[in-house]
């Protein structure tokens, strides 16, 4: 297998994706139904089109860059723990748990009672999935087997948060199964945001912490074992990080798919193949590919909103199918 | 070799025999049983506007079984009368064991199910349910002859009628005593961000109660999704929540968006008013309640906007 290197160093790299994540939320805000009077949204914040740019605007592209963020950094660090390239979290079941946590809590009614207990509901959700996998793949699993164990995580996930809205008082709550299998970030607020920020940071935290221990494991777990790293524990690590910040994610989002996949496997050559490099480039990058599909969201017109996992599939899907034939050798 | 055959041979005859079965078919529509002379004593109900307005015109011993959402006071005008009356669910199952002599239903209903009950001998009545308050005079009256109580029916009509030219006179008398001719801009926001355009009732409401209708001069028709964003640039003058209150029993996404901080600041500034979905979702006498709330808010803009012109010159400078 011939290796493509064009690595750059962190200090081009990162700078450089943070740029252009700036300039794309600069002009995602610059789009919507509304024409904005940028001097007075500038200059007033209380104005009518100062509320639309920093209530209704900027909560949803921040939210959309904290929940990308967090799909390519988790995407990376279990790729990284795995020692497996397809291990995206929604592949393997973990945004799914995470969406059925998120929704036994909101539709039960237990998200009213206090704003904690949406995330949580995501993150126990989430954990769960990380749990399960982790186990399987403890026991040598091959990479068939942690996709299938994923295939049938998701099916029977999907249909447990379909009973759940079935059950749901709500008159709504069976339509909403498209935003809870889809994801959005559509009319979202910093109350959203503030309650899992929090959340998702630590989890953030604990995956960037890991790099070393990621880079080590990548030589095999004794190599890890002998160069000191307490392999066990660090492990739970970065499962704990998955599950904080991918549950946090999205209990407020929905099930947004192939970021977490796409994203590490599109940078992974500019950071040398380095996991440990590979987890700030690619928190950036699903940062980045998240805010530019939301912007399609926003400004291709339609009846009624697109759903942002429509837009991530259609990206991500052809390029899962191509990962697939590329590696088809080593799959059979 | 016949065996190998023999599969082929058993489609074949099924294929055929379906062909000669679905010729044989019985016809959509079949012969209706002569009952119009007779008063029906066993009325089910498919749908939930006709849910309501048959608890209206007919008494109680004469209803078998009404859809679910009739006890339902999220849904339902009539929800108190409904309560206790078997529900059918709008399932053929659900409609079998009171054996109705009339079974009302919808546009919307299931027709397999339509033509299943028309098999097994039932009449069923498919009424088209009205969207404005001149169709809904009417079909009140024709469904008060289908169901045996025209004199009931006639009774309600005129109430509304009453009704209805009394809030006039109420409209009409506030807006004699505005300073200007400007007729209030209303918004109504209802979950997930729809919002009732033109060919709706609740254009009929708020045009009725004396206030333009947001959804519809943006041209939205029927019920569609309005960005927020475009809300709050109309800066409309009053706010209509078309949602239950409370979230009672769970919350969702739709409601979400109800909760966002820029609707919640334009509703401190502008007047805003929750009027329930049961009021809006058919159309009868539910329909004068729902006017005459909005009359009430009608007034109250008044007497505000009025109160802020006394305050502050320049907001009644042209």
């Amino acid at each position: 297998m011939k290796i493509k290197i064009h690595a750059i160093s962190d200090l081009q790299l990162l700078p450089s994706l943070a740029a252009l994540l700036c300039a794309v939320l600069i002009f995602a805000l610059t789009q919507g139904p509304v024409a904005l009077d940028w001097h007075a949204a500038l200059t007033t914040p209380d104005s009518l089109h100062g509320v639309i740019l920093w209530q209704v605007r900027l909560p949803r592209e921040l939210l959309a860059i904290a929940v990308g963020a967090t799909l390519g950094l988790a995407g990376a660090a279990l790729q990284g723990l795995l020692r497996n390239p397809l291990a995206g979290p929604d592949l393997v079941g973990v945004t799914s748990c995470a969406a059925l946590g998120a929704v036994l809590t909101l539709y039960s009614g237990l998200a009213a009672i206090s704003w904690v207990s949406l995330p949580l509901g995501g993150l126990i959700g989430a954990g769960f999935a990380v749990a399960i996998i982790f186990l399987l793949s403890g026991q040598r699993a091959g990479v068939l087997t942690l996709i299938l164990a994923g295939m049938a995580i998701n099916a029977m996930v999907s249909s447990l948060i379909a009973l759940a809205l079935n059950f749901s008082k709500n008159p709504f709550a069976m339509s909403e199964i498209v935003y809870w299998l889809l994801g959005s970030v559509a009319n979202r607020s910093y109350n959203d945001l503030s309650v899992t920020l929090p959340f998702m940071l630590a989890g953030w935290l604990l995956l960037l912490s890991s790099g070393r221990f990621l880079d080590a494991l990548s030589l095999g777990e004794e190599t890890a074992q002998s160069l000191g790293f307490d392999v066990n524990a660090l492990r739970w690590r970065v499962v704990l990080g998955v599950a904080l910040s991918v549950g946090a994610a999205v209990s407020v989002s929905g099930n947004i798919g192939f970021v977490g996949l796409v994203v590490p496997h599109l940078l992974r050559p500019w950071v040398g193949y380095e996991p440990r490099r590979l987890l700030a480039a690619s928190a950036l990058g699903g940062a980045l590919l998240l805010l530019i599909a939301d912007v399609v969201v926003i400004s291709v017109p339609a009846l009624r909103e697109i759903k942002i996992g429509v837009i991530t599939a259609l990206i991500g899907g052809p390029f899962f199918l191509h990962l697939i034939y590329k590696n088809r050798n080593a799959f059979s | 070799m016949s065996r190998r055959n023999s599969p082929l041979r058993v489609a074949f005859v099924l294929v055929l025999s379906a062909i000669v079965l679905s010729s044989r078919a019985l016809p959509l529509h079949a012969d209706k049983i002569d009952t119009d002379k007779v008063v029906p004593q066993r009325i089910a109900s498919l749908n939930l506007c006709t849910d309501q307005l048959l608890l209206m015109l007919v008494p109680r011993e004469r209803i078998v079984s009404l859809t679910d959402w009739a006890a339902r006071p999220e849904s339902s005008y009539m929800a108190a009368a409904a309560v206790g009356i078997p529900v059918n669910y709008a399932l053929a199952e659900g409609v079998l064991p009171q054996q109705p002599d009339l079974v009302i239903a919808g546009e919307y209903n299931d027709t397999a199910m339509l033509h299943l009950l028309r098999r097994l001998g039932y009449r069923v009545e498919v009424v088209q349910v009205p969207r404005d308050l001149a169709a809904a005079r009417d079909f009140i009256l024709r469904f008060g002859v289908l169901v045996g109580a025209a004199e009931n029916a006639r009774a309600l009509v005129e109430k509304m009628d009453r009704e209805l030219a009394d809030l006039a006179l109420q409209v009409r008398a506030i807006e004699s005593h505005s300073l200007s001719t400007h007729k209030p801009l209303a918004a109504v926001y209802a979950p997930n961000g729809m919002t009732p355009g033109r060919h709706t009732v609740m254009t009929e409401i708020l045009s009725r109660a004396g206030f333009r209708n947001l959804a519809a001069e943006l041209g939205i028709d029927g019920y569609g999704q309005l960005a927020l964003e475009r809300l709050l640039v109309a800066q409309p003058d009053v706010l209509i929540y078309e949602a239950t209150a409370d979230a009672a029993g769970g919350g969702s996404i739709a409601h979400s968006y109800l909760q966002h901080p820029a609707l919640q600041a334009l509703s401190r500034r502008a007047p805003s008013v929750t009027l329930p979905p049961p009021l809006s979702e058919c159309v009868g006498p539910m329909t004068v309640a729902a006017i005459a709330r909005l009359v009430d808010t009608r007034r109250q803009w008044q007497k505000s906007s009025q109160h802020a012109a006394a305050n502050n010159v320049d907001v009644t400078a042209p």
